[in-house]
C-alpha cells in the first residue's frame, strides 16, 4: 500500500501521464496505420477506376462508399466462384487479403457524388 | 528524478511528441503540394492520364501535356464507329476537364529532348524544362514493308490506325462503295497497338456490309498464321458474316500484302497475285513514336523500360508508356497504357512530391465487338518482372456463352469506355 496521501496523488498522476502519453502515441501510430492504409487503398483503387466510376448506374456499378465489411464480403463472393463475371474474378484473385482491406478502407472513406 | 519531475518529463515527451506530429504533417503537406516540373508527351491514355493522376495528386507540381491535336480521338472504339455502333463525336474529347484541373495542355509538337539539360523543344519554337519527362507517343508506321505503300497512299487506302481522319476516310469510302462491292484489309505484323483491333474491325465492316451493301466481301489477307481471340471471331465470322469474310492466312499468299497500287486499287500477294479493290484498308507495321528514338529511349522499334516504374533503361529521369514501350506479355492497348499510367504518376508523385510509391501493379483488358450486343473480352494482371509474364489472372470469353452474357460484356465495354476517357481527360 502506498503511504501518505501526497505519494498516492504523485503516483495517480504518473499512472494519468503514462496513460494520456502511451495512448498518445497509440492514437497517433493508430492514424498513420490507418491513413497508410487509406493511402495504398488509394493507389490501389487506381486498378478499379479505370472501369469502375462514381455515378454510373449501368453493368459496371459504382464502388465509393461500401462499407468495410461490405466490400469484402463481395471480393469473397469472386473469389470462392459465387460470382462468376471473368474480369472481377481475376481482380479478385490477384489480390492478397491486406490489399483487399486497404481497398475496402479506401473506397469506404469516399462519398459518393451519386449521379 | 523526482515523481513531479518526471511527470513534466512525461507531459513535456507528450508535447514534443504531437510537436514533432504537427512539424512533420505541415511538412508533408508543403511537400505533398510539390515543386517541380513534370513534361509529357502525348496526350492518349498514356499521358492524358498520368497529366491528370500527378496533377490531382500534386497541385502545386507544374505538369504540361504537349499533344499535337487539339482533340482527341480514341482508336478503342472507333471501330464501332465504323460499323455505326457509335457517332464520331462521341469517340473523340476535348482537354478542357486537363486545362480546368490547372494541367497547361500545348497544342503543338514535340520534336527535341536534351537529357543532359532536362529539355523539350516544341516545333512551335519553344523549350519547356523538366524535372520527369513521362513520353507516351503510341505509334510511327514503318512504311516500306508494303511496296507503294506510303503516307500519300494512305489518303486512298486508309491505315485509320491512328483515329480521326483516317477512320473517316475509311467510313467514307464504306458508304460510298457500290453493293456488291470487295474490301481488302490487310492487318498488320506483329508487335502492333491493340492485338484483337483488325478483326474487332472486320467484324464491325461485315456488320455494316450485311446491312447496307448486300453481296459484299470482306477479304482478310493476313500477314500472321494466328490472332488474338482467333476462336471467338471466327465463331461470330461463322454465325453472322459467312458470306461476307473470308480470312486468308499467308501460307496462301506467300505472306499477305507485298504490293499496292492506290491509284489503281490494286494489292498484290507475295504470291504475285493482283486483286481490285472498292476499298483497301492498309494497316502497316509499327514502331514507337518518333520522339523516344529522338530522346535515345529506343532499343530497335520500340523502348525498354524498367518493370518496376516503365522508367526507361536508357535515359534517367524519362518513363516510356503505352504502345511505344517493350512491355512483354502485356499488350498494346489503351487500357494497358492507362494501367501503366498509374505506376509512373505514382513514381513521379513520390519523387517529387513526398509521395509513398508502392509497388507496381498491372492490367489490362481488352472488349471487342462482333456483331450488335455481341461483345468478348480477354484480359489479365502482369508481374512487374523481366517478361511481364500474367499471374494467375488470365481469362478470356469462351465460345458459345449465352447471347445475355455477351450483350453483358458488351455494355461493360460502353462503362469501361467512359469510365476510362474521364480518367484520362479528368472529364466527370
Amino acid at each position: 500500500m502506498p503511504g501518505s496521501g501526497f505519494i498516492r496523488v504523485m503516483l495517480m498522476l504518473k499512472n494519468l501521464a503514462f496513460v494520456i502519453a502511451t495512448s498518445m502515441a497509440a492514437l497517433t501510430s493508430l492514424a498513420a496505420f490507418a491513413n497508410e492504409e487509406r493511402e495504398y487503398g488509394e493507389y490501389l483503387a487506381g486498378e478499379c477506376t479505370s472501369c469502375h466510376r462514381d455515378g454510373a448506374n449501368e453493368t459496371i456499378p459504382p464502388i465509393v462508399g461500401y462499407e468495410v465489411w461490405a466490400f469484402v464480403s463481395l471480393m469473397d463472393t469472386y473469389r470462392n466462384g459465387e460470382r462468376d463475371n471473368q474480369a472481377m474474378v481475376s481482380v479478385a484473385k490477384s489480390l492478397d487479403e491486406e490489399q483487399i482491406k486497404a481497398l475496402a478502407i479506401y473506397f469506404a472513406s469516399v462519398e459518393p457524388k451519386g449521379n | 528524478m523526482s515523481q513531479l519531475s518526471r511527470r513534466n518529463f512525461n507531459i513535456m515527451l507528450g508535447a514534443t511528441g504531437a510537436a514533432t506530429l504537427a512539424s512533420t504533417a505541415i511538412g508533408t503537406f508543403a511537400y505533398a503540394q510539390g515543386k517541380g516540373r513534370v513534361v509529357i508527351i502525348g496526350g492518349g491514355a498514356g499521358g492524358g492520364t498520368v497529366a491528370h493522376l500527378v496533377k490531382k495528386g500534386a497541385p502545386g507540381l507544374d505538369v504540361t501535356l504537349v499533344e499535337a491535336n487539339a482533340q482527341y480521338t480514341s482508336c478503342f472504339f472507333s471501330n464501332l464507329y465504323l460499323g455505326g455502333f457509335r457517332s464520331f463525336e462521341s469517340i473523340t474529347h476535348s482537354y478542357d476537364g486537363l486545362k480546368k484541373l490547372g494541367v497547361n495542355v500545348v497544342t503543338d509538337y514535340a520534336t527535341g529532348v536534351d537529357s543532359a539539360k532536362k529539355t523539350v523543344t516544341l516545333r512551335g519554337g519553344a523549350t519547356l524544362a523538366y524535372d520527369k519527362l513521362v513520353l507516351s507517343p503510341g505509334i510511327d508506321f514503318k512504311w516500306g514493308g508494303i511496296e507503294g505503300y506510303s503516307d500519300d497512299a494512305a489518303q486512298m487506302m486508309p491505315h485509320a490506325w491512328k483515329a480521326g481522319a483516317q477512320t473517316q476516310v475509311l467510313k467514307k469510302q464504306l458508304e460510298a462503295m457500290k453493293a456488291g462491292g470487295t474490301v481488302i484489309m490487310s492487318p498488320p505484323p506483329n508487335p502492333f497497338r491493340c492485338p484483337p483491333g483488325p478483326y474487332e474491325r472486320a467484324s464491325m465492316i461485315a456488320s455494316y456490309l450485311k446491312a447496307n451493301k448486300p453481296g459484299s466481301k470482306l477479304i482478310i489477307m493476313d500477314p500472321k498464321p494466328k490472332f488474338s481471340k482467333q476462336a471467338l471471331f471466327q465463331e461470330g465470322w461463322a454465325a453472322h458474316y459467312q458470306d461476307i469474310i473470308e480470312w486468308v492466312p499467308p501460307d496462301l499468299t506467300g505472306g499477305g500484302v507485298k504490293k499496292v497500287d492506290a491509284k489503281a486499287m490494286t494489292v498484290t500477294t507475295g504470291d504475285g497475285e493482283t486483286v481490285k479493290a472498292d476499298v483497301a484498308n492498309i494497316i502497316p507495321a509499327q514502331m514507337a513514336g518518333k520522339i523516344v528514338h529522338v530522346a535515345g529511349c529506343s532499343d530497335g522499334d520500340w523502348c525498354p523500360i524498367n518493370p518496376a516504374d516503365f522508367s526507361s533503361t536508357k535515359v534517367k529521369d524519362i518513363y516510356v508508356i503505352g504502345d511505344a514501350s517493350i512491355a512483354k506479355k502485356m499488350p498494346k492497348s489503351g487500357f494497358s497504357a492507362n494501367s501503366q499510367a498509374k505506376v509512373v504518376a505514382n513514381s513521379v508523385l513520390a519523387a517529387l512530391a513526398g509521395k509513398k510509391k508502392f509497388p507496381a501493379r498491372y492490367r489490362n483488358t481488352c472488349w471487342s465487338l462482333i456483331s450488335a450486343n455481341n461483345g468478348v473480352k480477354v484480359g489479365a494482371s502482369y508481374k512487374a518482372g523481366a517478361d511481364m509474364v500474367e499471374v494467375n489472372s488470365k481469362f478470356i470469353s469462351k465460345t458459345g456463352e449465352t447471347a445475355e452474357l455477351r450483350k453483358q460484356t458488351f455494355e461493360e465495354s460502353l462503362d469501361w469506355y467512359t469510365a476510362m476517357t474521364n480518367e484520362m481527360f479528368a472529364k466527370g
